[in-house]
């Protein structure tokens, strides 16, 4: 793209100010983070009690990501704001054996998974099977258990915003639709992305509430029938189509992607720096696809919320009188969805009007949406960080061996301060998302006070998602109850 | 041509004065943002009245900045030492 030099004028804040301004901003919100973390709660399995009240510990998070907001609102060089995110780098190497690999190996996960969560002793091919090819049946010795949950759901996705997206190439459904016929029926396009949305919520209530993380046979079950809709469904609509648009699990690795320093542009992989690309949103163009965004921040929220003492102390009176514990979930799944959005588009709305500007709500909305994914990811990585490495010994341990792998001896005991490490990511993720959306701003209003100005509902819907996430990762995890 | 094509389109209830692009037709409440956008969208296609009231607009923007500036300093300082008396009055009671 041409960039016609900008006026000198607008250079008028020198290099070294703004250098001096970014170790001050860094400086500022470390001092911030830094009491919050000395105090740090527990993330995952580690417990410790807080020894400061936990309303200071999210007021302070809250008042981070505030101050980073009026830290970011000082660097108003334009050219300076747009060369950050316009930094390339080509590396270069062959991608076409690396794609192949990469499908082989995504067909041999799933082929070890339906393996190893159907072949178990009392599962239904254990009669079929002689007994020395069946496999364990405990979920911390099962493969399939493992590699699904601590493997790809944590670790994968970790893998997704902070090096790249590499799913489209591992997703064994993709290479198997792609050697499927398709009949290349139309996509109601006037659904938009509402069905990822919903299936995305869907996904998240059925990992939370049923108990696929124990039994290796109800998750094979899960994985086969995910496997017939998805080849249906890219079968019907065609590859691009179903993967790009509806098939939530593809959606949500090609979001977080989005974050990541590499990905690939004309088969060549290139990198940039780690969420430049968020302040662009032309690929959100879909009716839904906001909602989307906002659906996978309140997706890894959720999760987290369940299992934390708030939530049992919530949901112990309603379900004393009466109210039963099935339905709770998945309402507490769509009222949150509705607050998260909610708030989301109250900002966009409220922001439009501060910046007195004449764009409409959607679009304002649209482009600030990616600025969310930071969030989630940051919040991602609190969450999921943890489990992941306490998780690893019995990952390596079912990979060395499927068959029969090793009882787990050697477990993973984070130390205490590993609670702070969520906090560091929770924060970490919000700052990200403040200073992608002053760029963005920058981008979107020809004037820098209108871009500041219609940050302020933005940053204190952020507040609002920093002190909720903070609530769940400075709280030990508990049993999620009533299930 | 900066970043991304916006969506033009206004909302309904604000299409009365309306200062619209000449170039691209997108709308602005004022006529400075107007004249920003012209000399941040479409520098090369600006007549010399377009020129001299993107200058004018920039230096009002400056301006106006400097005293956001001085406004946003003020905050930082409030919330910083807000939050030091906080933390030192709670670690007092506890």
């Amino acid at each position: 793209m041409d960039r016609p030099a900008l006026p000198r004028r607008l250079r008028a804040v020198s290099p070294r100010r703004i250098a001096l301004l970014g170790v001050a901003c860094v400086a500022a919100s470390v001092a911030l983070v830094g009491t919050a973390l000395a105090h740090g709660g527990s993330l995952g399995g580690t417990r410790q009690n807080l020894s400061v009240p936990r309303w200071l510990v999210l007021m302070t998070g809250g008042g981070a990501v505030g101050v980073s907001f009026i830290l970011a609102s000082f660097v108003t060089d334009r050219a300076f704001v747009a060369s950050l995110h316009d930094v390339r780098r080509s590396v270069s190497f062959p991608t076409r054996p690396l794609v192949l690999a990469g499908r082989t190996l995504g067909v041999l996960g799933l082929v070890a998974v339906l393996y190893t969560g159907f072949a178990v002793e009392g599962g239904p091919l254990a009669g079929v099977l002689p007994p020395a090819l069946l496999v364990p049946t405990e979920p911390l010795r099962n493969l399939a258990v493992v590699l699904v949950w601590a493997g790809w759901w944590a670790g994968f996705t970790m893998t997704t915003y902070l090096l790249g997206n590499t799913w489209p190439v591992l997703n064994p459904w993709r290479t198997a639709a792609r050697a499927l016929p398709s009949l290349d029926r139309h996509y109601p396009e006037s659904l938009g992305s509402w069905p990822s949305v919903v299936f995305l919520l869907a996904f998240v209530w059925v990992e939370v509430v049923s108990p696929l993380a124990d039994e290796p046979v109800q998750l094979a079950t899960v994985v086969a029938a995910y496997t017939a809709v998805t080849l249906v469904g890219a079968a019907v609509f065609g590859e691009e189509t179903w993967f790009g648009t509806v098939d939530p699990i593809s959606r949500v690795f090609a979001a977080y992607g989005r974050v990541a320093p590499l990905y690939a542009e004309d088969g060549r992989v290139r990198a940039r720096l780690p969420g430049a690309a968020l302040s662009d949103a032309s690929w959100l163009t879909r009716r839904g696809d906001v909602a989307f965004v906002v659906a996978l921040l309140w997706a890894t929220t959720y999760d987290g919320f369940v299992a934390t003492p708030t939530w049992r102390a919530v949901v112990t009176p309603l379900v004393e009188a009466g109210l039963p514990a099935p339905v709770l979930y998945p309402l507490a799944l769509a009222v949150g969805f509705g607050v998260f959005y909610g708030a989301y588009r109250l900002a966009a709305k409220y922001g439009r009007r501060y910046a007195d500007s004449l764009l409409t709500t959607d679009e304002l909305a649209r482009r600030f949406a990616p600025s969310l994914l930071a969030i989630a990811a940051g919040y991602h990585v609190a969450h999921y960080l943890g489990y992941f490495l306490s998780l690893s010994p019995s990952l390596f341990g079912a990979l060395s061996n499927p068959l029969s792998p090793p009882a787990p001896a050697l477990a993973l005991v984070l130390p205490a301060w590993f609670g702070g490490v969520g906090l560091a990511f929770v924060l970490l993720g919000h700052v990200l998302a403040i200073w992608v959306a002053h760029t963005t701003a920058f981008d979107v209003f020809p004037s820098r006070l209108q871009a500041i100005r219609s940050q302020y509902p933005l940053t204190a819907v952020m507040i609002l998602y920093t002190m909720t996430s903070l609530l769940i990762v400075s709280q030990p995890a508990v049993e999620v109850p009533y299930l | 041509m900066r970043g991304e094509e916006v969506e033009t389109r206004a909302a309904p209830e604000t299409t009365d004065d309306v200062f619209a692009c000449r170039f691209c037709g997108r709308p602005f409440a004022r006529a400075e943002y107007r004249a920003l956008h012209y000399g941040l969208d479409h520098e090369a296609s600006l007549d010399d009245d377009q020129r001299a009231a993107y200058d004018a607009a920039l230096d009002e923007e400056e301006a106006e900045l400097r005293k956001f500036r001085l406004k946003a300093a003020l905050a930082l300082v409030l919330v910083y030492f807000g939050f030091l008396l906080l933390w030192a009055v709670v670690n007092l009671l506890l």
